[in-house]
């Protein structure tokens, strides 16, 4: 038996030891009346745990924040190589018109080694068969005696 | 719960030293009401046992999401009851039933189920429950067993208070139409 602080020593009350420990009301849970006539397994409440799950150890490479911003990257990067090419190539766009006629020239002689007055300026030198008539003496003043006699052998 | 120990509470539950202690004290409080509620939706005990573990599960998941843009209990009541609608979607589907064969089914294991007081008026009044239409049933579960303010009802399903009423008192007659029929 014990005494009590909320009761008055002069009322001569006293409880049971842990009488006020021990205390509860019972059926002072869900009303089954009231519940439908579901009913629920003896102390199921008070013997109710959730254990919480343990964090994850398991560090995932790929997940899909980075999935996604990778793919994006390689979207971006590849629109832009490929605007890039395409400018590129409308640069590179041949238009000969712009082509100054002497670098033409100073390509095809030293790249083809060829010499252009031959090529280019031929249309405007007369041709062999339009060369003028060279006199016979002028053509022996023009070869010397050993020449001459070269061809006589001939 | 006060607005001030809610709030404390949500901050325990996000700061890693003190989560595990605040959760203990939140499936302490929350417990019995939350089976309550998942219990009306899935009749079954071992069925209600399970999402109720789900459910307390996915709050301590998602406790850093609550934004708090609602009571606490309101969150929770909302995730145990996609909760408790998805584990019967997916019991429907693995079943090949349709979800109105699945409440028929769930009526008739009933009756045999140790866990339900097998009286003949109980019986009758969940079977008159089942025949309502999804919303209707849900406010009058909601009303009727757990006695839910239409305040917070409305702030559960995203219904005006008038509609929840309506929907009480429309259930309630179809209710009594089919336990004065039957």
């Amino acid at each position: 038996m014990i005494e009590t602080k909320n009761i008055s020593k002069l009322s001569g009350y006293r409880l049971p030891e842990d009488y006020l420990d021990n205390f509860n009301v019972e059926n002072i849970g869900h009303d089954n009346s009231q519940s439908g006539g579901f009913k629920v397994p003896e102390s199921y409440f008070e013997s109710f745990t959730v254990t919480p799950p343990k964090p994850s150890k398991i560090v995932y490479l790929y997940n899909y924040k980075s999935i996604a911003v990778a793919a994006v990257l390689i979207v971006i990067s590849c629109t832009m190589l490929i605007n890039l090419i395409s400018l590129h190539k409308t640069n590179e766009s041949l238009d000969f018109s712009k082509i100054d006629k002497e670098q033409l020239y100073d390509y095809i002689e030293d790249e083809l080694y060829l010499d252009h007055d031959l090529y280019i300026n031929n249309a405007d030198k007369p041709s062999p068969s339009s060369t003028p008539n060279f006199s016979e003496d002028d053509v022996l003043d023009y070869l010397d005696d050993s020449s001459i006699e070269q061809l006589i052998d001939y | 719960m006060e607005i001030q120990d809610e709030i404390e509470l949500i901050k325990q539950l996000c700061s890693e030293k003190h989560k595990h202690i605040a959760f203990s004290k939140l499936v302490e409080i929350f417990k019995e009401k939350l089976y309550w509620h998942i219990r009306y939706i899935l009749k079954s005990h071992e069925d209600t046992d399970d999402v109720l573990q789900n459910t307390f599960i996915k709050v301590y998941k998602n406790i850093d999401d609550f934004k708090g843009d609602s009571r606490l209990y309101t969150w929770m009541y909302r995730i145990a009851r996609n909760e408790s609608i998805t584990f019967l979607n997916n019991r429907a589907k693995r079943l090949k039933i349709t979800n109105e064969e699945l409440q028929e089914q769930v009526l008739n294991n009933l009756e045999s189920d140790v866990y339900f007081e097998a009286d003949e008026i109980k019986l009758k009044l969940q079977k008159a429950i089942s025949s309502l239409p999804e919303k209707q049933r849900e406010v009058f579960q909601l009303r009727y067993f757990e006695e839910m303010k239409y305040q917070e009802m409305s702030e559960l399903l995203q219904t005006s208070e008038s509609a929840l009423k309506s929907n009480y008192h429309h259930a309630s007659k179809k209710v009594e139409e089919y336990l004065k029929k039957n």
